[in-house]
């Protein structure tokens, strides 16, 4: 049985509002998963599996209606999906009267429940989500009813406000597949537990690879991989500077930075190392040089601190780099401080 | 260190002066902007350089500040000194373009070699901050007293912090407490709180949503409950929605027709039946009427051969007696011409008396014209008493004509005695007459008196005999019908006839009511069958809505069950109608709270929008508000450890210095304050009484009395036996006389040090020559 584990698709969402590529986001996302659904169709795929969070709000009955007709589109493909924590089925949600296309399943219970196709002798169990959050252990307990069965959970959440889940328990629960949604990070409990993660990234903190989970289970078998698939991603770029480092040279190498990376994706920047203490960076001036979603300036003003502890040695500039240096608290706060106080006793403002 | 001599090129206004301090104390007098600062600047350009600061001007650029304009190459000067017992010469060309700098000895011209060009590196105590900050005093004069407190404070920290370094630990901590403030707003512009209560409210509002939509899903359920009651209630009224109950009284009415016809041919039935017997009994003894009739023809006949009969013996004895009259009646007529003429007298006699009648109507009138002209005259005559006149002739006129009237009555009287005797004569010849012919007959009548009795007779006899036989016959005619007479029998057969016509007449009616009746019937069976057919449905209707017959053996039920059954029916019906009233208000008020709801849940807004909104915000928020707080807890982590160093370096000199301070204190203020300390905050306390009392709340002039004391500490306390001179620049323009004259004994004290003190008064002058002290005196002039 040849499988697509997705979720947390966000439809609807639009991401970093305000900046200039928000709204082609919003788009994307539609169209990253028209794509995903063409793939099921070209691949054969016997069961899509849709993790929760397929919407980013209460979808409208138009946008229903939209999605339907691309899940009609591939109607050897069984559908199965469930409403997560921000879809959830409110009394108002159209979820509650939507008529779905034949191939569609959608486990609206607020308990499990489950579904079962003969024809690939699979039964899916789930449960939608009715209230923002959930703090019940719903999924405790659940086990398969027929062993002879290849058995999938669809889920979601396992986080304490969103259902938390013995992850022991479910892994000795009988299941064949758990499919997780909720975090956005691709992650795994074990190979069997998986955490799709957010099929197109939504946030700059959600960098690196997004995609779906494709799988095949039968007798015997069991083989789960991550395909990549997202349209685009959000890259971390560390600039490590120092005294050399002037406005000019920082530029260019974000520009080589940005080239390399595809400038397509979206970068957060973070600027660090040891700076020209007589130099600031004009990071308005970065900003144009691509979808840069944030610059952080985290780079220091370049001090010899061995030299100035020697040269003030029986001053208060070298008892304040002694002291510090002293000080039991970790690293990268002592060396805050360092600068801070430093900074301050020679005059300078940071 | 001792200053020997001071040339001056061109320097602010001065320009080619110089000027040879003496030891100790030396008063450098003039007025204001007579260039003493000017000479305290050019020491300090002497000892650290004067260099035109890069960039853009600033207050502190004394290089611009004292360029000579006009001779910018003679911007130099010379400073001859004395330092441990040897003598040196410090060179300087300021002109940016020429600048230049040498040190010699001036005993050996051997050159020394500063680096940077600042006296520091030969004297190492002698920082430019230290300089600044204990050497050189500037004028204070302007400055109020809070500043003043603060501006000690600062030094003070400076100088028990930094020792020999040029560092300021107070601006350092003040730029961490800056630093601190700017995260700490950071911190609260994030507004984390109040975007989580927002947030919050959000859930709240997006639970109220929900639960408003629950609501109104709710009501939704009730409403249409109600309405489904609302349809069963009105199905119950089937009767009423086919318009039954208007049809019952229609019906009733049709029934009461019907009944009332019913009646009324049930009763014309029995009137028929009636005549049909009355028509019958008119039909018994209709058959007697032949045998009468014919009877009745034969005793006519009868009758008319007797009457026939009869006149026969009749005729026969009247033509015998007429016969026997004829014999006897030319007597008879005889005496009727007797009688004519007995007629033809009478009227000669009744013309006679006619005339004697008139003769005397005439002598009436004569009579009468006498009397009334002779009366009437004699009257007139009387009455014109003798005289002639018209009236006395009036009378003998009337007297005359009296007198001729009475004339022609006697000739009328004459006549009628004539008449009347002719008259009875006649009538005596007429009687004797009529006396003679009444004999005669008298016998004539006996004798036809006896032949007329005989033929009578005979006649008599014949008619009796026919009478006996026509009365036989007569018998044998009606004794078979028991008829008395021929009357009876006529009667009799009058009153059949007329029962026969009656009896036709009534079987005419008969057949008319019949038919009538028939008629009618047949009309009442379809009406019947109608309104049963009518009824029926109303009753499977009733059956329907479970209220049983009403057509009860099939038979039409009275229009007083009807009206009943309607009577009830509208009970139920306006039960009915109160109960869909009751339900429609019902629906109404749940509709409009409905609505109401409606309205509240279209006025929430997107919820979901403003929810995941808020969340972003919050989030960004969040990393804010953490990553100051990272930043937070190393600005602590700095000031506290600065602020430590701070206390431990004060703590470390502390005591020395008190002590110090506190025999500078006495000897400034002239015993007025013996002890003075700095404390842990550096702040100077002074004794005041049995307490320390922090030296901001003294006077103004008490305050600057400490400065003085805590300058004069410092100094000797940094330069230890350096006895670097000791610049005053307008300290005293506070002290009042007592308190100078202490201060200038405490300068004069200070035996080893050189004193420049700068003044625009003449007071210290006064106060110092009073005191018979040492001291050099400079004049100073503006070149």
């Amino acid at each position: 049985m040849r499988f697509i584990h997705t979720g947390d698709i966000h439809l609807g969402m639009q991401p970093d509002k305000g900046k200039s590529w928000s709204e082609q986001r919003a788009g994307e996302i539609w169209e990253s998963f028209g794509d995903l659904i063409g793939i099921c169709r070209n691949e054969n795929t016997e069961l899509l599996l849709i993790a929760g969070d397929l919407f980013h709000k209460q979808p409208t009955v138009r946008e229903l209606k939209e999605l339907n007709s691309l899940f009609s589109s591939v109607p050897s493909t069984r559908i199965v999906l469930i409403a997560g924590n921000h879809d959830y089925i409110s009394a108002r949600s159209p979820y509650n009267t939507f008529e779905w296309a034949s191939n569609v399943t959608m486990l609206k219970s607020e308990l499990p429940e489950s579904v079962y196709f003969e024809e690939i002798n699979t039964e899916v169990y789930g449960l939608s989500y009715h209230t923002r959050e959930i703090r019940e252990r719903l999924y405790d307990g659940l086990k398969p009813e027929h062993p002879e069965r290849i058995n999938i959970l669809l889920a979601h959440g396992g986080e304490p406000n969103d259902i938390p889940v013995d992850k022991k328990e479910l892994a000795a629960a009988g299941f064949d597949y758990v499919a997780f949604g909720h975090l956005h990070k691709p992650q795994d409990v074990n190979e069997r537990i998986r955490y799709c993660g957010s099929f197109e990234p939504l946030d700059k903190n959600e960098t690196g690879e997004r995609g779906y989970i494709r799988g095949e289970i039968g007798e015997g078998v069991f083989f789960s991989e991550f395909v990549p698939h997202s349209v685009r991603q959000y890259v971390r770029a560390e600039l490590e500077v120092s005294a050399a480092t002037t406005s000019v040279l920082l530029k260019e190498e974000l520009k080589g930075f940005i080239a390399a990376k595809g400038s397509n994706n979206i970068f957060s920047v973070n600027i660090k190392g040891f700076r020209d203490p007589d130099i600031a960076f004009d990071t308005a001036e970065l900003e144009g040089l691509g979808n840069i979603v944030e610059i952080t300036d985290e780079s220091v003003p370049e001090y010899d601190f061995d030299a100035l502890e020697r040269d003030n040695a029986d001053n208060i500039i070298g008892m304040y780099i002694r002291k510090i240096k002293e000080e039991s608290a970790d690293e990268v706060l002592r060396t805050r401080a360092l600068y801070l106080g430093v900074q301050a006793l020679l005059g300078q403002k940071p | 260190m001792r200053i020997l001599k001071l040339r001056i090129g061109h320097f602010g206004k001065l320009h080619n002066c110089e000027y040879e301090p003496g030891r100790g104390l030396n008063l450098i007098c003039g007025e204001n902007e007579s260039g003493k600062s000017t000479i305290h600047a050019f020491i300090r350009a002497m000892l650290f350089g004067l260099d035109k600061p890069r960039g853009r001007a600033s207050k502190e650029d004394m290089y611009t500040r004292y360029l000579p304009w006009d001779t910018p190459g003679a911007y130099q000067g010379s400073m001859d000194f004395e330092y441990d017992g040897k003598e040196y010469r410090i060179t300087r060309v300021f002109y940016q373009k020429e600048k230049a700098f040498s040190m010699t000895e001036l005993s050996t011209g051997k050159e020394i070699k500063l680096a940077d060009g600042k006296i520091t590196s030969f004297i190492p105590q002698l920082t430019e901050s230290a300089y600044r900050n204990t050497v050189s005093l500037q004028q204070l004069h302007v400055r109020t007293e809070a500043m003043l407190a603060e501006e000690v404070r600062n030094h003070l920290a400076n100088l028990t912090t930094a020792k020999s370094a040029e560092v300021d630990v107070s601006a350092a901590i003040n730029i961490l407490n800056t630093e601190k403030k700017k995260y700490k707003q950071l911190q609260v512009s994030a507004r984390c709180e109040e975007l989580e209560e927002e947030y919050e409210a959000l859930l709240e509002k997006e639970q109220k949503f929900n639960r408003l939509a629950q609501e109104s899903e709710e009501l939704a359920g009730v409403i249409s409950g109600l309405e489904k009651e609302k349809e069963k209630t009105a199905a119950q009224d089937v009767l009423a929605n086919a318009s039954v109950i208007g049809q019952l009284p229609v019906m009733a009415e049709k029934l009461r027709g019907l009944h009332e016809e019913s009646e009324r041919l049930q009763r014309e039935a029995g009137q028929i039946k009636e005549s049909r017997e009355k028509c019958n009994e008119l039909a018994d003894g209709l058959e007697r009427l032949p045998l009468l009739d014919a009877a009745a023809v034969n005793l006519d006949k009868l009758y008319e051969d007797s009457r026939r009969k009869t006149e026969e013996i009749n005729r026969t004895a009247e033509e015998r007696l007429s016969a026997l009259t004829s014999g006897i009646g030319e007597s008879v007529s005889e005496d009727g011409c007797g009688q004519a003429f007995e007629n033809g007298d009478d009227d000669e006699i009744a013309g006679m008396k006619a005339n004697a009648e008139t003769v005397a109507v005439k002598k009436k009138r004569m009579a009468s014209l006498t009397l009334i002209g002779l009366g009437l005259g004699g009257a007139v005559c009387a009455v014109s008493n003798n005289r002639w006149s018209i009236g006395l002739y009036i009378g003998v006129i009337l007297i005359v004509a009296g007198l001729i009237a009475f004339l022609f009555m006697y000739l009328n009287s004459k006549e009628l005695k004539k008449l009347l005797g002719n008259i009875s004569e006649l009538e005596k010849s007429r009687k004797s007459e009529r006396e003679r012919q009444q004999e005669e007959r008298i016998r004539r009548m006996t004798r036809l008196q006896q032949e007329t009795a005989s033929i009578n007779n005979e006649r008599q006899k014949q008619l009796t005999y026919l009478q006996g036989v026509t009365e036989g016959q007569e018998k044998a005619v009606l004794e078979p019908l028991y008829a008395a007479s021929l009357g009876e029998v006529r009667e009799e057969a009058e009153e059949l006839r007329k029962k026969a016509v009656l009896k036709e007449q009534l079987e005419e009616q008969l057949v008319r009511a019949s038919a009538e009746y028939e008629k009618r019937t047949a009309i009442y069976e379809t009406q019947k069958s109608a309104l049963s057919e009518e009824l029926y449905k109303v009753a499977a209707k009733l059956g329907e809505a479970g209220m049983g017959s009403i057509v009860p053996d099939g038979a039409l039920p009275t229009a007083e069950v009807i009206l009943e059954l309607h009577r009830q029916l509208a009970r139920r019906h306006a039960g009915v109608l109160a109960e869909a009233e009751r339900l429609d208000s019902e629906i109404n008020a749940r509709k409009n709270e409905r609505e109401r709801i409606e309205w509240e849940i279209d006025h929430m807004g997107d919820i979901g929008a403003e929810l995941d909104d808020k969340k972003q915000e919050l989030k960004n928020a969040r990393g804010m508000y953490d990553s100051a707080a990272v930043q937070l807890e190393a600005i602590e982590l700095a000031l506290k450890t600065a602020t430590a160093l701070s206390d431990e370096i004060h703590d470390s000199f502390g005591a020395p210095f008190n002590r110090l301070l506190s025999k500078l204190a006495a000897e400034v203020t002239d015993g007025r304050y013996t002890e003075a300390r700095v404390n842990k905050d550096l702040q100077i306390e002074v004794m005041d009484g049995l307490d320390y009392v922090s030296v901001d709340k003294l006077s103004t002039g008490a305050v600057e009395q400490m400065y003085l004391a805590l300058r004069l500490a410092v100094s000797e306390l940094f330069f230890e036996n350096e006895n670097i001179p000791l610049i005053l620049d307008e300290c005293f323009a506070y002290y009042d006389g007592k308190r100078l004259a202490a201060a200038l004994k405490a300068l004069c004290s200070q035996e080893n040090r050189q004193i420049l003190l700068f003044t625009c008064h003449e007071r210290e002058k006064r106060i110092l020559d009073e005191s018979g002290a040492v001291y050099t005196y400079i004049g100073c002039r503006e070149a």
